[in-house]
């Protein structure tokens, strides 16, 4: 779900598609924690958590600001997610505190996978519906490119700039590199 | 959107959990990375208001995390360890202006603010609430990366340049 910062943001998504196959993904993992034992579903169970927080992030940070704003109603239609998405939190929670072995472990996530997928389609139907409306597709890409990002995961390469930028240390300290960098490029540009 | 500083943001978003690590628990870790992410953008945005900004810290590297990592007493992994990478993508001024961001609500709602009318936030309207309204469970899961003691070393690195950038320093006027 996550991806390495810089990577594949292609501009041609659209945030709907996006979020909806997070929704897709949320299902699958369900699904799978219910199905794996000992330490798989451990590690299912920290994808879900995972995946359900970033993309709750994502929706608080791009999607519902626009809603609200975009639509009669979209402040209320927000207010009725953001009260589900706390009711599941501390079911999260309460979930996250337990043994995945523990025989109470299993009804207490088919319970809030119930309540998550309720949320998920209340989202598609009076959310999603409505941003799909209002928002032009070259807005839509926009927002999915914001999600991606606000999702990536830190680089797994160095900078290619770091052997230089240790070398420069002796003109002093790097953010005043930059800043000099800067000043330098925007006189150049005329700005 | 800002992609070009998203690897900046990221590595440094990474760089605050771990020095302040977060609660026990999956969920902890993961509302705590929000925050501070959350965080080191709208330092980042702050920082790089424009573009071109952005487009140059990408290229010309953002410094890396050696200074941070010797005031936070980190245990430094070798250059050819996993983390070396990503800590040459951190920046010490928006690491320091988060950690500001993070210890004081006033602060954090007055950079988000000034956020407004800016390149970042041009296309869409964009909230930071586990930034600038951590709810109970938020701040459960961070007590470390919200404190104000503990952050002050690094927030106090370059908190008067955050201070002059919110008492109306125009983008592009430096």
């Amino acid at each position: 779900m996550t991806q390495e910062a810089r990577s594949d943001v292609t501009g041609t998504d659209d945030v709907v598609a996006l979020l909806m196959r997070q929704h897709g993904d949320i299902h699958r993992l369900f699904m799978e924690v219910e199905r794996s034992e000992g330490d798989a579903r451990r590690d299912a169970f920290r994808s879900l958590v995972r995946l359900l927080a970033v993309h709750e992030t994502a929706e608080e940070e791009v999607v519902h600001p626009f809603a609200r704003r975009a639509f009669d109603g979209g402040e209320q239609v927000v207010e009725d997610r953001l009260r589900e998405e706390r009711e599941a939190k501390e079911m999260l929670s309460e979930l996250d505190r337990m043994n995945p072995d523990d025989p109470r472990f299993l009804p207490k996530l088919r319970a809030l996978r119930e309540d998550v997928l309720e949320h998920a389609r209340s989202e598609e139907r009076y959310e999603f519906a409505q941003l799909r409306r209002h928002a032009d597709p070259q807005k839509l890409a926009s927002m999915a490119k914001g999600v991606k990002a606000a999702e990536a995961m830190a680089p797994t390469r160095p900078h290619p700039g770091v052997e230089s930028a240790a070398k420069n240390m002796a003109l002093g300290p790097v953010a005043a590199l930059m800043d000099r960098t800067r000043d330098a490029v925007r006189k150049a540009m005329g700005n | 959107m800002p992609h070009d500083i998203s690897a900046v943001i990221a590595a440094t978003a990474r760089w605050l959990v771990r020095a302040y690590p977060p609660a026990p628990g999956v969920l902890n870790a993961v509302l705590a990375e929000a925050q501070a992410r959350q965080a080191a953008t709208v330092a980042a945005w702050l920082r790089y208001p424009t573009h071109l900004d952005a487009a140059l810290v990408a290229i010309a590297g953002p410094g890396g995390s050696a200074r941070l990592d010797r005031l936070a007493d980190a245990d430094v992994p070798g250059r050819d360890g996993p983390d070396h990478a990503w800590r040459t993508w951190v920046d010490e001024v928006v690491a320091s202006w988060a950690a500001c961001l993070l210890t004081d609500p006033g602060l954090a709602a007055a950079a988000v603010a000034a956020l407004e009318g800016g390149e970042h936030t041009a296309a869409y309207p964009v909230e930071f609430r586990r930034l600038t309204a951590p709810d109970e469970r938020d701040r459960h899961a961070a007590p470390l990366l919200r404190h104000p003691d503990l952050l002050a070393t690094v927030a106090g690195l370059h908190q008067s340049q955050l201070l002059e950038r919110l008492q109306g320093d125009p983008v592009g006027a430096d």
